[in-house]
């Protein structure tokens, strides 16, 4: 009896007869079949892990890493958005890199499109005399509405060693409940050096899980660079 | 195109520059003027801490320069 190299799965031999070849054929393809179940099943964003040393015994389950789940590459945009985001993930990474066509203008993140709701405080480390400040605010239309706390912080217009780059995470976006918690850190450099740290909650008006995540400017910029979307569990 | 959109659909996997829809250009609007609004909270800020600033250094009878010596 035949068998292939790597599987040890059944093929006729040259001298069977060629009238035995269907079930030759549904014998080898039963073989692989089984071989291969495992790979079978799961759903978006897992990924496939060994299960045992045995050869082939693989299952499926959450990476414990980031999943990159999107990449937007604004040029000259005045919003930046990320839309009909699964609601697969625990946790929502934005990482971006970018510059902003003005000098001393900011961008601030809305959840789900929603024009109110948003509740943040921040912290930030700002100027050449390292002047801290904070703030508090409630129902805003937005995170960090404000030059001095702002998510995506002043920056060069042209110097690339100045751009805007910052992280903003939500937690528990995959739960429908009416309050998400995030953070950010940002830094950047325009007029003045600026590093931003803030936290805060959306609470939505309906309980849901964040599907929309938009940049949107505070005034007539633009805004050209990379922002990575990125899922965790 | 004045408003442009940098749009990511995660569920089609797209990415596009697109303009915007009359809902978000409204939607900007009132982002914007809440960003103005702080911003000139912000400045009659720094100006009120300004203006306490120099009463204090007044009262002290001291320069700012003088008042980091003694600080430091």
């Amino acid at each position: 009896m035949a068998t292939t190299t790597n599987y040890g799965w059944e093929t006729p031999d040259d001298t069977d007869l060629v009238k035995d070849g269907a079930a030759a054929i549904r014998t080898l393809g039963s073989a692989i079949d089984t071989s291969l179940v495992d790979l079978k099943g799961g759903t978006t964003g897992q990924v496939l892990s060994k299960a045992s040393n045995t050869d082939m015994d693989f299952t499926w389950g959450t990476s414990g890493g980031l999943t990159l789940i999107s990449t937007a590459t604004p040029s000259a945009a005045t919003t930046v958005s990320f839309t009909s985001i699964p609601t697969t993930y625990k946790m929502l990474i934005v990482k971006y890199v970018a510059r902003q066509s003005v000098n001393n203008t900011y961008f601030s993140v809305q959840l789900n499109a929603q024009a109110s709701g948003h509740n943040w405080v921040a912290t930030a480390i700002q100027g050449n005399n390292l002047c801290l400040l904070s703030a508090v605010a409630a129902n805003e239309s937005g995170f960090a509405i404000n030059s001095r706390f702002s998510v995506v912080p002043i920056c060069a217009t042209t110097d690339t060693a100045d751009q805007c780059q910052g992280v903003f995470q939500i937690y528990d976006a995959d739960l429908s409940q009416t309050r998400h918690q995030v953070t950010w850190k940002a830094s950047g450099r325009g007029s003045l050096t600026q590093h931003n740290e803030g936290n805060g909650y959306i609470d939505l008006t309906s309980a849901g899980a964040i599907t929309q995540i938009d940049f949107i400017r505070n005034s007539t910029q633009t805004i050209t660079g990379t922002f990575y979307l990125y899922g965790a569990f | 195109m004045t408003n442009l959109v940098a749009e990511a659909n995660v569920a089609n996997g797209t990415f596009i520059h697109r303009e915007a829809t009359p809902e978000e250009i409204e939607r900007e609007k009132k982002f914007q003027a809440e960003a103005k609004a702080a911003d000139e909270r912000q400045a009659l800020e720094d100006l009120e801490l300004a203006a306490a600033k120099r009463e204090l250094l007044d009262k002290l009878g001291i320069t700012e320069e003088e008042a980091k010596l003694l600080l430091k």
